[in-house]
């Protein structure tokens, strides 16, 4: 059951012999979450306290979290969307305190941790330092990803769930044993939990992990039992606070469905809302970020994208299944297709998506990049990830609140506008 | 030899078997807290409040000790669109009660976030139904259920109609609550076979004498 297969190919270094045979991730020293979490942490918590202009349910949130956990009433938060999030929220003002900062920190926290995850998918899949660098400096900066840590939404510990899957349908790859599986499942239950787009990458990744056993059909039914019945018991379990005011499990599945009928059924938003919906052009063009502060003019912020990296996002995962399918690795072909599919989901619902569910596709974007960064430019490719990061060190002071020179300020803001 | 296959199913398919188990437990644990989150009355007869004003009819329910119950309204449709009383809340501390007096148009959303009513059904003189329909059936999120309406309030089903069509409720006794001044709108019979004890254990009759 727990036979390990544990040989894989190191890369994308084209250079690589392109067989079977699979190396180990290169070893994971313990400075390496340090060397990680701190700064990444560290650039997400520096004016936490003062960030101005960026959508903050934070009150409805809290509100919520104590009334679903204490008695599973479903408001004043809206109840067609999952409610693990009221629990996490619940759990984190146990343990830090009831303060406007620590609901923040919750943001920071998952954040950070999502930059960490993410450069352990990148660091299992592919077995090179570049792409696992790569991935951790790209998220690690992005404005995008900062910008929402210092709010209390559920989309970064979903986005930290959705990784934790994928991180241990990776290692179900390598050790095929069921346990990696059901752990993969768990997490992707969670991340379900908190928000209804990761059903998609865990049908990708369910598909993936089909295919992978299409020779042993009974083994591949059982596999997907496993995954299945993990995801169902946690998103159920979420719920449990709402059944225990009186509910039947049928009462339970007529609310699913109204859920899914009212999100199907679009809405009108308020008008600054809708200026940061449309996934199409979060990709292309620039989204929010115009707005200076009126009381201090030398500093802004703003919730803002990176269309200069994030338009290399669908590109990167389209080689990434490209090369995937070119050296038949259906494990590489799953991070590609997550990214795409969840991409092509908000693109195609038919209610308005805000900009901060791009935060699913985001992290798995960047690990895309940076596979196709060391794959496109090998080793030299650490000279293209240092402009990278240059322009996203200079996009900080934009998302953060910094004082920062208004020259660079005004540079950016008419970039921006224009 | 069955002992043996039974031992190899269990080594072989391990996870399988926890996955499963995970999954029956927290059916179970939610068949057993949906069951017992719905309480009867301390008062197991027929408890008929005359009372006004409404806060006190509220009140009188809420001690009754009816949790998680069905709650059947005549003519109280004041509060059809969602209202937010936790975002009117003072403190964290009263999240679980409204901060408003209670009355006619709010005792639906009253009710359900104290955790007396799991869902609500709203009955409506045949007139005033055939008036509310097709510009209720209109509005975001109202969803036509058999003959009837539906919104949720906060997840709670909250469901419109004629007061003359038939409701099965399947068994389960109502809360019901008239409003005095309706009484009139609606065929005796109808009030009649709401207020028997079969069919609800607790009756309140509120509002202006």
């Amino acid at each position: 059951m727990t036979t390990a297969t544990n040989t894989k190919s190191a890369v994308p270094d084209e250079s690589a012999a392109p067989s079977r045979a699979r190396s180990a991730p290169f070893t994971l020293d313990w400075w390496m979450p340090i060397a990680i979490l701190f700064p990444a942490l560290l650039l997400r918590v520096i004016n936490i306290g003062s960030v101005r202009n960026v959508i903050d349910d934070a009150r409805l949130h809290v509100l919520t979290s104590y009334a679903y956990s204490r008695t599973g009433f479903l408001g004043p938060d809206t109840w067609w969307s999952p409610p693990l999030k009221h629990l996490l929220s619940a759990a984190n003002i146990a343990v830090f305190g009831n303060s406007e900062i620590t609901w923040r920190m919750k943001g920071a926290f998952f954040g950070a941790l999502s930059v960490y995850l993410a450069f352990l998918v990148a660091r299992r899949a592919f077995r090179h330092w570049l792409p696992a660098v790569a991935t951790a400096a790209l998220l690690m900066l992005d404005p995008f990803s900062i910008a929402m840590s210092h709010t209390t939404h559920e989309d970064l510990p979903t986005v930290c769930f959705i990784l934790l899957g994928v991180i241990f349908f990776l290692r179900w790859v390598d050790f095929r044993s069921d346990w990696q599986c059901l752990a993969s499942g768990l997490f992707f239950g969670a991340a379900i939990g908190l928000r209804w787009y990761a059903i998609i990458p865990a049908g990708v990744i369910a598909l993936c992990a089909t295919w992978m056993q299409r020779k042993r059909l009974i083994r591949a039914a059982e596999t997907l039992l496993i995954f299945v019945s993990a995801m169902l018991s946690v998103y159920l379990a979420a719920y449990l606070p709402w059944i225990a005011r009186g509910y039947s499990l049928a009462e339970w599945i007529s609310l699913q469905y109204d859920a899914l009928r009212i999100q199907g059924a679009g809405f009108e938003l308020s008008a600054h809302l809708m200026s940061l919906a449309g996934a199409d052009r979060w990709f292309v063009s620039w989204v929010g970020g115009n707005e200076t502060l009126v009381d201090n003019p030398g500093r802004m912020s703003s919730l803002v994208n990176d269309p200069w990296i994030w338009i290399l996002f669908v590109p990167s995962a389209i080689l990434l299944c490209y090369v995937a399918v070119k050296k038949d690795r259906a494990e590489w072909f799953a991070i590609g297709a997550t990214t795409l599919a969840t991409y092509a989901f908000l693109i195609s619902s038919p209610r308005p998506i805000i900009i901060y569910s791009a935060m699913a596709v985001v992290p798995l974007g960047c690990v895309c990049l940076g596979f196709a960064i060391a794959y496109l430019f090998k080793r030299r490719g650490w000279v293209v990830l240092a402009a990278a990061v240059a322009w996203s060190l200079l996009l900080y002071p934009a998302v953060s609140g910094v004082y920062a020179p208004a020259v660079l300020l005004n540079w950016l803001m008419g970039l921006v506008r224009s | 030899m069955l002992q043996v296959n039974i031992r190899r199913i269990f080594e072989e398919h391990t996870v399988a078997l926890v996955a499963v188990s995970l999954l029956i437990l927290v059916l179970a644990t939610a068949v057993v807290l949906g069951a017992t989150g719905r309480r009867a009355t301390s008062t197991p007869t027929q408890l008929t409040v005359n009372t006004t004003p409404w806060d006190q009819a509220y009140r009188e329910l809420l001690a009754s000790g009816a949790r998680g119950r069905t709650v059947v309204l005549f003519d109280l449709h004041g509060d059809i669109s969602e209202r937010d009383y936790g975002l009117r809340s003072k403190s964290a501390s009263d999240v679980g009660l409204p901060s408003e007096p209670v009355d006619a148009t709010n005792i639906a959303s009253a009710l359900i976030r104290a955790g007396v009513a799991r869902r609500v059904f709203v009955m409506l003189p045949a007139d005033d139904w055939r008036q509310l329909r097709d510009g209720f059936g209109q509005q975001w999120g109202v969803f036509p259920v058999g003959p009837r309406l539906m919104r949720r309030m906060n997840g709670a089903p909250v469901v419109f109609g004629d007061a003359g069509a038939p409701l099965d409720l399947r068994g389960e006794k109502a809360l019901v609550i008239i409003k005095n001044s309706a009484r009139a709108s609606f065929p005796s019979d109808v009030i009649d076979r709401w207020t028997n004890p079969e069919a609800a254990d607790v009756v309140v009759s509120a509002g202006i004498k």
